[in-house]
């Protein structure tokens, strides 16, 4: 749905995005990066907001870049919060429709929809200015939504909401990947993200760094063992044990919880082996747990 | 039961409503005048605000006293009728227009700073614009918007003032020697809407700060005549006396008091007395040019600026 070929966007003698080529389809993707990474930037091409310096984007086929073709099927919900103080969320939302062809009585019914999707239909006749951040993000979103775009680009949707706030838009972003849009999600909360999808797009100084399947990118980052933590009740022989493993480069002992971790090159190859190691025994696993086999790992290896 | 029912009845309904995502399967239709809804919205969030009521009854006061100077011409003893004067309708029209005009500049800073800057501020383009409408929708809109809470300020006390005129003179010569009221109140409303709106969307579109947008345009629309008011005072002591009104009236708010008074073919005048400063009405091409390059800019100034990112310059 999502292309781009060799796209680069300088601002002058800065560059926002350098020679980035990937596509993205169905379903929802996750766009992480440091500050100043380039998301926006990949974000205003995507929306056609901004084209590219050289290269090409393309958005369901076309060059989004002041296509209102794209712009009818596309959606998108900025970072920014602040504005329309005045209206209340049914008006907003209800305005933002009519720009984007709706009319009549299935306007009204579309509005109301989305507004119930997203959580607001109780507070939908209050006006914006005395909203909640997670109020505002959540109206931002059915004003996204409301032409029911195939494409959704969400710019740090859950920033400012309050934990149960965040679980509710994540079921909601999930819902809409599930329904066959295709929803592209820039955050810098990794752990929400990881929840959302495992499809990620790492972004840093305007490179594509890493793109595809979380837990494969992490297979790929070979400078990094593997951690694996484990908890026993014989931490010391255990990690004797799990050094003569192949592709176990180091262990060491927690001071405080006691538990062993364990560095291993072969994660695959150590996982299948541990049931064989707890059934000869003479020690008990507790528990274990991989605690950079993740998205905020990723990252920092990746961004390091 | 009947079958009917039956069928009802026999329809699978869970108990726990069904709120996943749905799809839009209706029209869409892109509005023919998209600028229309953003001038829409522009001017019903306008009116919401209490500050733009106020505004617009002070705008509407001088024309009251107007009218109330009519009536006492009419209703008062012949020597206080005398005291008041048999002045022409168009000069109590002109007096109550340029009182006016103080409280419809504070209304246009009010409605039109935040235009644009206001967008720009909240980085709202991003959202505008990715809608499928076009820059000039915008552009079109917000200035729409601006120029219909102003027209309607400054218009609509004008028809009142006619409206009385009409019911209480009508038939008198006084009103029959002006067949063209109406048209020239009008007129004179609409010019002060447009060139204000063109002139702070314009200015609008280049700040993030309403405030700033306020702040620069009030600088320019009293700074523009205190500035006219010494260059005349140089043109007259250099002896060029023909010329002290045009250059008086090149401030932004003596070119509305010169085009109105072209239009209702009057001098300056207030309660009826001749004020200070020319004595004669500013040469007419310049001062429309003036006003035309003006609102031109503006509308340009805009034009250039408007887009829905910001761009680094390197």
């Amino acid at each position: 749905m999502i292309e781009f070929q060799g796209a680069s966007r300088w601002y002058g003698q800065v560059i926002g995005l350098n020679d980035v080529t990937c596509h993205i389809d169905k379903g929802v993707t996750a766009l992480i990066g440091p500050n100043g990474a380039g998301k926006s930037t990949f974000i205003k091409l995507v929306s056609g907001q901004l084209r590219p310096t050289t290269g090409s984007v393309t958005v369901l086929g076309q060059s989004p870049f002041a296509n209102q073709e794209v712009f009818r099927r596309l959606g998108i919900c900025p970072e920014v919060d602040s504005f329309y103080e005045e209206m209340t969320g049914q008006e907003f939302v209800t305005f933002l429709a009519t720009l984007g062809g709706l009319t009549g009585a299935r306007r009204s019914s579309r509005v109301s929809e989305v507004i119930q999707f997203v959580g607001m239909e109780a507070n939908a006749g209050r006006r914006i200015g005395g909203y909640s951040k997670g109020m505002r993000q959540r109206i931002k979103l059915a004003q996204a939504l409301v032409h029911d775009p195939d494409v959704l680009l969400l710019d740090e949707p859950l920033n400012g909401l309050d934990p149960v706030g965040r679980r509710e838009v994540t079921d909601l972003v999930k819902s809409l990947g599930e329904a066959g849009k295709c929803v592209v999600i820039s955050s810098h909360i990794l752990y929400e993200i990881e929840h959302m999808t495992r499809r990620i797009l790492l972004i840093n100084r305007g490179r594509l760094l890493a793109q595809g399947d979380l837990y494969e990118i992490r297979g790929l980052i070979d400078r990094h063992p593997h951690r694996i933590s484990l908890e026993s009740d014989q931490p010391r022989r255990l990690a004797a044990k799990l050094m003569e493993l192949d592709g176990v480069v180091s262990s060491r002992l927690e001071p405080i919880s006691g538990a062993v971790e364990i560095e291993t090159r072969d994660p695959d190859g150590f996982y299948r082996r541990l049931p064989e190691i707890v059934a000869a025994g003479p020690f008990d696993i507790r528990s274990f747990a991989s605690p950079d086999n993740n998205l905020e790992a990723v990252f920092r290896y990746l961004t390091e | 039961m009947t079958d009917s029912s039956a069928e009802v009845n026999s329809t699978p309904q869970s108990p726990i409503a069904d709120t996943s995502y749905r799809n839009y399967d209706g029209p869409l239709r892109p509005h023919r005048f998209r600028w229309w809804i953003i001038a829409r919205t522009t001017a019903g969030v306008a009116l919401r605000r209490k500050g733009f009521w106020f505004l617009a009854v002070m705008a509407l006061l001088p024309y009251l006293g107007s009218g109330f100077q009519l009536y006492l011409r009419s209703q008062a003893p012949q020597g206080i009728a005398q005291f008041l004067g048999d002045r022409p309708l168009t000069s109590l029209f002109y007096e109550a227009f340029a009182m006016s005009q103080l409280w419809i500049c504070l209304l246009c800073l009010m409605v039109g700073s935040g235009s644009i800057a206001g967008d720009n501020r909240t980085n709202a383009l991003q959202i505008y614009l990715a809608r499928p409408i076009t820059k000039g929708d915008y552009l079109g809109g917000k200035w729409a918007g601006v120029f219909l809470v102003l027209a309607a300020a400054a218009v609509i006390p004008n028809l009142i003032l006619y409206l009385y005129c009409l019911g209480s003179l009508g038939d008198q010569q006084s009103f029959k020697d002006h067949p063209y009221l109406l048209v020239q109140a009008v007129g004179c409303g609409l010019i002060p809407a447009t060139l204000h709106s063109s002139i702070v969307v314009g200015i609008s579109a280049w700040f993030k700060r309403p405030v700033l947008v306020g702040g620069l345009y009030a600088g320019l629309y009293f700074g523009s005549g205190i500035l006219s008011t010494i260059a005349a005072l140089i043109v007259r002591r250099s002896g060029n006396a023909e010329h002290v009104a045009t250059v008086f009236h090149l401030g932004v708010e003596r070119i509305f008091q010169g085009l109105a008074q072209h239009i209702y073919d009057v001098l300056p005048t207030m309660f009826g007395a001749r004020m200070r400063g020319p004595q004669e009405k500013p040469d007419l091409m310049i001062i429309l040019a003036l006003a035309v390059a003006l609102g031109t800019i503006g509308l340009l100034a805009a034009r250039m600026r408007v887009r829905a990112v910001e761009v680094v310059k390197g």
